[in-house]
C-alpha cells in the first residue's frame, strides 16, 4: 500500500515523515490553501528528503500549466498533481513527468500513462482504469483499514486526518496511521519478507500472539517464571571506579549478566517457549551466536519439558564452546552450521529452512528482534522488562532519569529491550552500539549504519551488509553476538528517523573496556556487552563530566574466556 | 498466444537450473539440453547468497555459480538471452531472491523482459509486498509468477489469486525446502481443486519430484510439472550435455 501526505510545510516533518516510509509528500502552493507553502520552503523540503526514496508531489488547484510548468522548473518536482480544471487542462504538457490525476467522473485523457502515472479519487466513485491509484479524502487511521477493504487502492492520500489543527500536522498521528496500515512495519522498516509456506505459520503467531501471549493469566506466569526462575529484577549497579578510570562520575549498569544463564536472551527464549507450550507445539528449534540464547532456549526447554534443537555456525562452536557443552547438558540437540560464512546468518538460514518443513510440531524461538513480523515484536515485548526495571531503579537510586542509555546492537534485543522505555521522552540520549571489527570495509565490521544498505534479510527490510550484486556479505566480529549482516527493524526506523544513534566500538576497543570493567569493578562483562562500554570510554571525554549514563549489560564473559585465552587476546598471570 | 500459455497448453514440463553453475557457456549448453530433452518452461534460477527456501543441492549450486563463476543478476539475464537467441519457442521464467533484485526492481523487470523472459517468481516477495513487482510486471508485458503452499489457506488463495490473468499459478505441494522426494503428497488433488475453484490460470506443481513416476502422475491432475533439484544434482555430478537430455527425456516420458 503507498502511503502519500498532502499538505507537508516544514522541512523536518518532511524528513521524519521519508523517514518513516511515506512513498509521496505532497506541496500546495494554491493561494487557497492554509497548507500553501512558498519556493523557499518548497526547496528545504525538497533538499530535506533527497536521501530517502520518498517522491515530491506539487500539487495543483487552479494555477495555470504555465505556472506550473514554471514552478516545475524552479523545483524539478517528482510527480505533478493535477487537481482542478485548469491544471488538467494542460495535462498533455506534463506527459514526460509522472502524474497524479485527479479523477473527474469525465473519461480519463488518452495522453496518460499507465506505467508511470496514477489516478486519484476523492469525493467520487473509483472505477477500474487499470491505472495505480490513490483514495483520498478524509482518511484517518479510524475509517481507512474499512476503505481499504472495500476498494483495494494502490495507495492512501491523507491530509487532515493527521492534522492537529487546520493545516498542522502531527508526526505522532502521522505514526499512529502508517501503523494501522502497515502493521507488521516500523516506519519504513520490518515486514514479512518469506516464502509463501511460512506466511499461515506467522499469522498464526500473530494470533497467539493476541490471544495467548496478552493475555492476563500468561503474563502472570511469565512474570512468575522472571522472578523465580531467572531471578529478576537483576540489580542496577553504580560503577564508581570505572566511572573514575573513564574521566565521568556517574555510570551505572543494568545487570542483565546476572539472570540466570548470564545473559538477557532468557527474558525472550523463556517468553517464547511458554508461548510455544501454550500453543500446543512440543518442539522448539533456534538459532544462536554466542551460544547465549541457545543456552538459554535450551535451560527454558528442560524446565518447560520441549523438545529443543540449537542451529549454531561451525564457527561459533568453536569460539564459544563451554556454552556448546552447556546445552548439550540441556539436553538440547546442537546442529553445527558449515555453510555460507558458518556463523549467525548461516545458523538463521537453517533454523528458518527447518521451520517451513516443521511449523506444525514446532516453534521458532528467534533469539534477537528481527526476523518476519512478529518476531522481533515478540522479542521487543519479552525484553521490555529490562528498560522497565532499569528506569524504576534508576529513579530509585538517582532521584532522575539518565542522560543517557548505551547498548550492544548485534540483532538488537537488548538494546531495544532497555531503549523502549524511554524512546518517549526525547531528552534521553539513546545510544547503538554496532561491532566495528577491525576496519571499515564490508566483511571487516558488523557495523551495518555504517556500511549496509537498505536489504532485505531474513525475512525483514532493514540496513543489510551486502555485496554490490546484492549478496549478503561476510561479517567480522570478535563476539559472536554481534556479527551479523542486518539489524533489527525498529532500530532501523530508530537510526532512521533520528530517535536513536548509532555508532561502533572496534575489537581492540572492545577487549580493553572488557579488562578495564572487570579490573576495576569485579565484573567479567560479554564481549558484545564490552562494545557498549568501550564507547563509553572512546566518548567519555567529550561529554559533560557528570553525563549520568545508564549502560546495559547485556552478559556475562565467562563464556567469552577459553577462546580469548587460546587466541591469546587476554592475558592472565600469576 | 503467449510462450506461457503455449507451454501449458500441451502440459508444461519445466525444468530449473541456477544459472552461472559451471559458468556462463556451459550454463546455456545444459538449458538448451533440458529444452532438447523435451522441456518447454525454463525456470532460470538467480543465485543467491542466502536462499533460505532451498535444500542442500540447490544451496550447493548457488554457491557454485557465485563462488566458482562470480555469477550476477547481470550474468543471469544475460544466459536468459543467450537461450533465448537460439530458441524462440521455449517458455523463460527467472527465479530469484529478493535482495538481488530490490534496489532497482523496475529495471530488473525491464532488463528481464529484454533478455526474453516471460515471467518473474520472487520467492520471498508474498502477495503483501508484491504491489511494485506486479504492477512494473504489467507495465513491462511479463508475467509475476504467483507461489501456493500446502499452508495457504482457501481464503488466501483467492485473495493472492484475485486479478491475475496472465501467467501460471506454481503449486509448490511439499513442506520444507527445495530437495528430492520420494513420493507425492496425498492431498495434492484436493489441494489442486481448491486452487481451480478461484482461478483459471494452469497449474505446475513442483517441490521434491524426483522420478518419471511422480512426474506422470503430477501430470495427470496439474497442467505442468517442475523439475529442480533432480537436475540441479545431475549438473553437480557433471553430466554431459547430451547426458542430460537423455536424462530430461526420461523423466518427461518424451522420446
Ligand atoms: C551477551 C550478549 N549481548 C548482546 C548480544 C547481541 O544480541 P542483541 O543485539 O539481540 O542483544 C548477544 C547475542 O548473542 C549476547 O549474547
Amino acid at each position: 500500500m503507498l502511503v502519500k501526505i498532502c499538505g507537508i510545510r516544514e522541512p523536518e516533518m518532511a524528513r521524519k515523515v521519508a523517514a518513516s516510509g511515506v512513498d509521496f509528500i505532497g506541496l500546495l502552493f494554491t493561494s487557497h490553501s492554509p497548507r500553501q507553502i512558498g519556493i523557499a520552503t518548497a526547496k528545504e523540503i525538497i533538499a530535506a528528503v533527497k536521501d530517502y526514496p520518498t517522491k515530491v508531489v506539487g500539487v495543483f488547484f487552479d494555477e495555470t500549466p504555465e505556472k506550473i510548468a514554471e514552478i516545475d522548473k524552479e523545483l524539478n518536482l517528482d510527480v505533478i498533481q493535477l487537481h482542478g480544471d485548469l491544471p488538467r487542462s494542460g495535462v498533455s504538457n506534463f506527459t514526460h513527468k509522472p502524474l497524479i490525476y485527479v479523477a473527474d467522473g469525465k473519461p480519463l485523457p488518452e495522453c496518460l500513462d499507465v506505467a508511470k502515472d496514477f489516478i486519484l479519487y476523492e469525493k467520487i466513485e473509483p472505477e477500474e482504469t487499470g491505472f495505480r491509484w490513490f483514495l483520498a479524502g478524509g482518511l484517518d487511521k479510524d475509517n481507512v483499514s474499512g476503505l481499504i477493504d472495500k476498494y483495494a487502492p494502490t495507495g492512501v492520500d491523507l491530509s487532515s486526518g493527521v492534522e492537529i489543527s487546520r493545516g498542522v500536522k502531527d508526526f505522532a498521528k502521522i505514526r499512529e496511521f502508517l501503523a494501522v496500515i502497515r502493521p507488521t512495519y516500523y516506519g519504513a522498516y520490518g515486514g514479512m519478507y518469506v516464502p509463501e509456506l511460512l506466511i499461515e505459520p506467522l499469522k498464526d503467531l500473530i494470533d497467539a500472539v493476541k490471544t495467548i501471549m496478552h493475555s492476563p493469566e500468561f503474563q502472570a506466569e511469565y512474570l512468575n517464571l522472571l522472578k523465580n526462575f531467572v531471578g529478576r529484577p537483576t540489580a542496577l549497579t553504580e560503577v564508581k571506579n570505572f566511572a573514575k578510570a573513564i574521566g565521568l562520575t556517574s555510570v551505572h549498569l543494568k545487570r542483565e549478566d546476572l539472570t540466570h544463564t548470564g545473559a538477557h536472551k532468557i527474558n525472550n527464549a523463556l517468553g517464547q517457549c511458554l508461548l510455544a507450550k501454550k500453543m500446543g507445539k512440543p518442539r522448539i528449534i533456534a538459532e544462536t551466536g554466542a551460544g547465549q540464547h541457545g543456552v538459554a532456549t535450551a535451560t527454558a526447554c528442560a524446565m518447560l519439558g520441549l523438545e529443543c534443537v540449537v542451529y549454531m555456525g561451525q564457527v561459533d562452536v568453536e569460539r564459544q564452546a563451554p556454552n556448546v557443552a552447556k546445552m548439550r547438558l540441556l539436553g538440547a540437540k546442537v546442529v553445527a552450521v558449515t555453510d555460507g560464512s558458518a556463523t549467525l546468518k548461516d545458523a538463521v538460514n537453517e533454523a528458518l529452512r527447518d521451520w517451513a518443513a516443521s511449523y506444525e510440531t514446532t516453534h521458532y524461538c528467534l533469539g534477537t528482534a528481527l526476523g518476519p513480523y512478529p518476531f522481533p515484536q515478540i522479542c521487543a515485548e519479552f525484553q521490555a522488562v529490562i528498560g522497565r526495571e532499569a528506569k524504576a531503579q534508576y529513579n530509585e537510586q538517582v532521584g532522575s532519569n539518565p542522560d543517557m542509555v548505551i547498548a550492544c546492537v548485534g540483532g538488537g534485543s537488548n538494546a531495544i529491550g532497555v531503549f523502549q522505555e524511554f524512546i518517549p521522552d526525547e531528552k534521553i540520549k539513546l545510544v547503538g552500539i554496532e561491532a566495528g571489527g577491525y576496519g571499515v570495509k564490508v566483511g571487516e565490521n558488523a557495523a551495518r549504519f555504517q556500511s549496509g544498505k537498505l536489504g532485505v534479510l531474513h525475512g525483514n527490510r532493514t540496513y543489510v551488509l551486502q555485496t554490490e550484486d546484492g549478496q549478503i556479505a561476510d561479517t567480522h566480529s570478535v563476539s559472536a553476538g554481534l556479527d551479523y549482516a542486518a539489524v533489527g527493524p525498529q532500530h532501523a526506523d530508530l537510526y532512521a528517523t533520528g530517535r536513536a544513534h548509532y555508532d561502533v566500538a572496534t575489537d581492540e576497543e572492545a577487549l580493553i573496556a572488557f579488562q578495564l570493567l572487570t579490573r576495576t569493578e569485579g565484573i567479567i562483562p560479554a564481549l558484545e556487552s564490552s562494545h557498549a562500554l568501550a564507547y563509553l570510554m572512546k566518548v567519555a571525554k567529550d561529554l559533560p563530566k557528570d553525563c549520568k549514563v545508564l549502560v546495559n549489560l547485556s552478559g556475562r564473559g565467562d563464556k567469552d574466556l577459553p577462546g580469548l585465552l587460546a587466541r591469546e587476546l587476554v592475558h592472565v598471570t600469576n | 498466444m503467449s510462450r506461457i500459455n503455449t507451454a501449458f497448453a500441451n502440459k508444461a514440463k519445466v525444468a530449473y537450473l541456477t544459472a552461472g553453475d559451471g559458468g556462463i557457456a556451459k550454463s546455456v549448453e545444459n538449458f538448451v539440453a533440458l529444452v532438447k530433452g523435451g522441456v518447454n518452461l525454463l525456470e532460470v534460477g538467480i543465485p543467491y547468497s542466502d536462499p533460505v527456501a532451498d535444500g542442500p543441492v540447490i544451496q550447493a549450486a548457488m554457491e557454485r555459480a557465485l563462488k566458482e563463476h562470480n555469477t550476477t543478476v547481470d550474468t543471469s539475464l544475460e544466459i536468459v538471452s543467450k537461450i533465448r537467441s537460439q530458441d524462440n519457442q521455449v517458455a523463460i521464467i527467472l527465479f530469484t531472491y529478493y535482495n538481488p533484485i530490490q534496489t532497482n526492481l523496475a529495471e530488473f523487470i525491464r532488463k528481464a523482459k529484454d533478455a526474453g523472459a516471460d515471467g518473474v517468481l520472487v520467492v520471498d516477495l508474498p502477495y503483501e509486498e508484491a504491489g511494485e513487482l506486479r504492477h512494473w510486471c504489467k507495465v513491462y508485458g511479463i508475467s509475476p509468477i504467483t507461489v501456493v503452499a500446502p499452508s495457504t489457506t482457501q481464503k488466501r488463495i483467492k485473495t493472492i489469486l484475485a486479478g491475475l490473468d496472465n501467467g501460471f499459478v506454481y503449486y509448490a505441494c511439499q513442506k520444507g525446502t527445495t530437495g528430492t522426494r520420494d513420493g507425492l503428497p496425498e492431498d495434492l488433488a484436493t489441494h489442486l481443486n481448491s486452487i481451480r475453484e478461484v482461478t483459471k490460470l494452469p497449474i505446475a506443481v513442483g517441490f521434491g519430484v524426483s522420478n518419471s513416476q511422480m512426474v506422470s502422475d503430477i501430470l495427470k491432475v496439474a497442467d505442468g510439472c517442475v523439475v529442480g533439484s533432480y537436475l540441479v544434482k545431475q549438473i553437480a555430478n557433471n553430466v554431459t550435455p547430451a547426458e542430460l537430455t537423455k536424462i530430461t527425456q526420461g523423466l518427461y516420458n518424451v522420446a
